[in-house]
């Protein structure tokens, strides 16, 4: 017998912000201030649910864009396709 | 009964819905949350509810953490009220910049929902 995820509920509610975040990091009309808001919130969030790659990508992300105001497009193709093999 | 009245504050409401699940496994925790400074002190000037400690987030549009807790010792209700940070960023000197502010501790997310309720007793406990 497997006992019920607690966190399954809240878990679902995660996923369904994450497709937005996706679709906002993949517009090209996001700002780049939009864009390290939902990098540091996956950074700090992705994790809790049992996501640890995404936190990890993410919080490197997030540590180039305070450190240095900027990051390469590779780092978000990463994220990006980190949070696409969630779906 | 509960005996540790605790106010998270995260401008993240996936963090604060588990943070809020996490810390009401133990039945001894009252949690309220606020989405952030403003939401919190709005809350505290109209309610006589105290908290024992507060969670706080660090990077929050309003004002961010360093600026609650200043505010939050300019009150003379609550200026002894312990303060855990709970932020993303991980690296040795964040911490130590949010400990030179006065903070109890500081929590690095991502917590681990299932213990962090022990974490916070812990660091009240030392």
């Amino acid at each position: 017998m497997t006992m019920a995820d607690p966190l399954a509920p809240l878990r679902a509610k995660f996923l369904v912000r994450v497709a937005d975040d996706l679709a906002a990091l993949r517009s090209v009309e996001t700002s780049m201030k939009d864009r390290h808001y939902i990098v540091h919130r996956l950074a700090g969030a992705a994790g809790v649910f049992g996501y640890a790659q995404i936190t990890d990508l993410a919080r490197d992300l997030d540590d180039l864009l305070i450190d240095q105001g900027e990051a390469p497009p590779e780092a978000f193709a990463e994220l990006i396709a980190a949070l696409e093999g969630l779906g | 009964m509960t005996d540790l009245k605790l106010l998270y504050v995260d401008d993240e409401a996936d963090i604060r819905e588990v943070a809020t699940f996490s810390l009401e496994l133990d039945p001894g925790i009252e949690v309220r949350s606020a989405g952030g400074g403003i939401e919190a002190f709005a809350m505290l000037d109209g309610d006589v509810w105290r908290p024992d400690v507060v969670l706080l987030d660090v990077m929050m549009p309003d004002m961010d953490g360093p600026a609650v807790l200043a505010r939050l010792r300019e009150r003379g209700d609550i200026d002894g009220t312990p303060v855990i940070f709970i932020t993303a960023r991980a690296q040795a000197e964040e911490r130590a910049r949010l400990m030179g502010f006065g903070a109890a501790d500081v929590i690095t997310k991502p917590f681990d929902p299932m213990t962090l309720a022990q974490d916070v007793r812990a660091i009240l406990a030392r």
